[in-house]
Formats: structure tokens, sequence, C-alpha cells
């Protein structure tokens, strides 16, 4: 007799849940918030490099999911749906944040250092808070490509296409992001 | 030929995107040279790192209470609180293809009109009201109805959605007032001015689906200026307690 898998007991959970929420459940949406929340944080919170603004991406995200969850057929697992869903929401803010710098201040290079990179960032509880505040302070494209294409595990074309830049210039931020943290974790 | 491996091939050894060619050639350097070995190794280990990240972190506290405010205040087209809402009512903001071409062209009239100078009084325009302002230039509440006048009607799916916006707005903008002594001039006035700019916004797309209400298109534009002036207040009133 071989046991059940866990896994499939937990997608059913999950579906069920999804369905309940797409009939307007709230509890079952706050349940599916309450098992996905930490990762869409996660996710928020690397590609922003800031808190703040990492939770009101967050919230803006599992607003965009309540309101698209009818157009949610089951395709994909919930969490895999939610994650691409939390990436256009980063990228969307990100589009609109670089357009009103070019209006607002005509000549910034979009990956030059703004004042809340350059501040010192407290570190006392070992690599791990190294690595994330080193990834925190990289200029927004590199920290963008770097943490879809190493954290998140995108592929060069898949990132090119989500942020409209060519693959070369994928590559080039890539790159420039590892030099970048290299040289912040070895001061 | 340079004494050391470029960064960019370095890189790409790591990734994997080297031409077979390219990397016997790779290989065959980094045999010999300790200097770019130490390299691919760092670079490795910070693959290695980063892949090791946990990952999830801990939302800050009060965030799900933030998204179910929003949500409710977004509404069900019933009225009735979400948990409580019937199985065949839908969410406000049903999936569907986006915006067509002409209501997104009319959208950006509309934001190009505003950063032109909308300033605080919208005209009336299709029987929509004017936004009232009052005389410390702080917009007051949008209502859809002008005093004495006959309130342009939404339609019936988005009256209870904008009912609730309203509400909520009415307690978020009672609060701004009511701490704005404990705000700097400096973010007050920030406030003030895109309070004005949303106002604007609501009362255009507004007019817009009275006047063509069967498109969903505009009910989520109007949709998302509400949803913005509640976050905006939202802020404002979170920043005076900081």
């Amino acid at each position: 007799m071989t046991l059940p898998d866990p896994r499939d007991a937990d997608a059913a959970h999950e579906a069920a849940l999804v369905s309940r929420a797409r009939q307007g459940e709230s509890e079952a949406f706050e349940a599916l918030y309450r098992s996905t929340a930490g990762r869409v944080f996660a996710l928020c919170l690397r590609m922003s490099g800031d808190r703040e603004r990492a939770r009101e991406l967050a919230h803006d995200v599992f607003v965009r999911a309540w309101e698209k969850l009818p157009g949610f057929r089951g395709e994909a697992a919930f969490s895999t749906w939610l994650h691409r869903l939390a990436v256009n929401v980063v990228l969307e803010r990100q589009r609109g944040e670089r357009r009103r710098q070019a209006h607002e201040e005509p000549g910034l290079e979009e990956d030059d250092e703004t004042p809340a990179m350059r501040r010192v960032v407290r570190i006392d509880e070992g690599d791990r808070l190294d690595l994330e505040a080193a990834i925190a302070r990289l200029p927004t494209n590199a920290r963008t490509v770097f943490v879809l294409h190493e954290v998140q595990g995108y592929r060069h074309d898949e990132i090119a296409q989500a942020m409209a830049i060519a693959e070369g210039t994928v590559r080039a931020h890539l790159h420039r992001a590892r030099r970048l943290l290299m040289e912040f974790l070895s001061r | 030929m340079s004494m050391h491996l470029e960064w960019d091939r370095l890189n790409d050894c790591v990734d994997g995107r080297l031409s077979a060619a390219d990397e016997a050639d790779v290989r065959e350097h980094l045999a010999e040279c300790r200097d770019c070995r130490s390299a691919v190794d760092a670079l490795r280990a910070l693959g290695a790192g980063t892949r090791a990240l946990p990952p999830a972190i801990e939302p800050p506290p009060g965030l799900w209470q933030d998204v179910a405010a929003t949500i409710a205040a977004g509404g069900a087209r019933t009225g009735k609180p979400l948990s409580s809402r019937p199985p065949d009512s839908p969410p406000v903001v049903p999936v569907r293809p986006g915006p067509s071409r002409r209501w997104l062209a009319a959208a950006a009239v509309v934001l190009m009109a505003l950063s032109s100078g909308i300033t605080a009084l919208v005209l009336r325009r299709d029987g929509v009201a004017p936004v009232p302002v009052v005389a410390t230039g702080t917009p007051t509440v949008p209502t859809p109805v002008a005093a004495g006048g006959t309130a342009p009607v939404v339609p019936a799916s988005f009256a209870a959605t904008e009912a609730a916006y309203l509400d909520n707005l009415a307690e978020l903008h009672a609060a701004f007032v009511a701490q704005r002594h404990a705000l700097a001039p400096t973010t007050i006035a920030v406030v003030e001015r895109s309070l004005l700019t949303i106002d604007a916004a609501i009362a255009e797309a507004r007019a817009a689906l009275v006047a063509d209400p069967a498109n969903q298109a505009l009910a989520e534009l109007l949709s998302t200026s509400y949803r913005q002036k509640v976050e905006l207040l939202r802020r404002a009133a979170e920043s005076s307690e900081t």
C-alpha cells in the first residue's frame, strides 16, 4: 500500500480555497494570503530593496489577485499564478517610477546611485543579512535582473521579455550586479 | 592578449553560456590562473548563497488588514460584506481583456489634461457634479451629488462599490483633516495637490462612466482612481503617526 502524497492534499486544499475565494469568500482568500504572503513579500522586498515599498507592493499584489481571481482557471498552481502577478506588479511600478524620474529629473541615469542606496546598512545577524542588505543596495535594474535570475530562477530571455529590454542588457545588468555585490560584501 | 579573463567571460562560464570552443579556452586558462579560478569560485559561491536565501520573509504586521480594507472598499456588487457575498456575485472588477486602445487613449488624454493644469474645480460635463474644494485648498470627499442638483447615476453594478468607497473616504478624509496639525507643511501640500489630481481623475472617469455605463474599462478606471485616493489618505494618516 502506498501512502498518499501530502503534496496532492495540499494542492487539493489550495484548489478548494481558490474556488471559495472566487465565489467571494474573504475567509478563503485570507487563508490563501496566509499561505503565500511570506513568499510574495520576500519577492517584493528583494526586487524593491525597501521594506516600506515592499509593503505597498505586496498590498497591491493581493488586491490585484482578488480582482483577477475570477480569471484564474487553474492551469498553473495558484502560487505560481500569484508569483507571476507579483513580478508584473513590481515591474509595472518600476516602469512608472522610471518614467516619473525621467520627467522630473532629466539626465538622471536610471542606474545612478541614489541617497537611499548609499545609506549605511547596519548588519549584525550574519552572512544572510549581509547578502540581503547588499542586494538592497544594488541599482534598480541590476537588482531586478539579479533577483529574477538568481533568486527566482528566470532565464535571460524571460527576464528580457518581462522587462522589455534586450537580452544583452539583461546579461550586462546581471554581471554588473554580481560585481557590485562582491564589492559590497568584501568591505 | 589579456593576462586574465574578462569579467563577462567569467560570468558566462559560471552561467554555462559559453560555446564549446570558448569553454575549452576558459577551462584551459583557469587551470593555470589562480586569480581567475578564485573569481569563478567567488561567483559560484555568490550564486549558491543567493539560492540559499529563505524563500519567504515575514510580512509587516497589519498588511492583511490593509488588503482586506482595500478589498472591502472595492466592495461587492451586492454591497454586502465580502464574506456574505452570494456565490454568483463576482468581485467588482471582472477579469477580461484589457481596456481598448480607445479608452487607453482617453485615459491618457485625462492624465495629460490633469498634468497641464486641471485644478480644484472640475466643470460640469455631461451632468457630472463639480468637485468642491474647501477654503484651505483641501479637496473634500468627492460626492456624486451636486449641491441642490440631481446626481448623475452610475450603473447599478457600480453604485454599491462607489458607496463603499465614499464611506471609507469620508472616514479617512476626516482623519486627515483632524491630523493636519501633526503633518509637515510640505507633506500637507503634496497630499493636497495629489488629492486635487485624483479628484479630477475621479470626476472625469465618473462622467465618462455615466455616459457609457456598459464600459467595464471605465468602471475599472474609476475604481482604480478611488482606490488610489484611499491609499493616499491612508498613507497620509500613517505618516502623521510616525
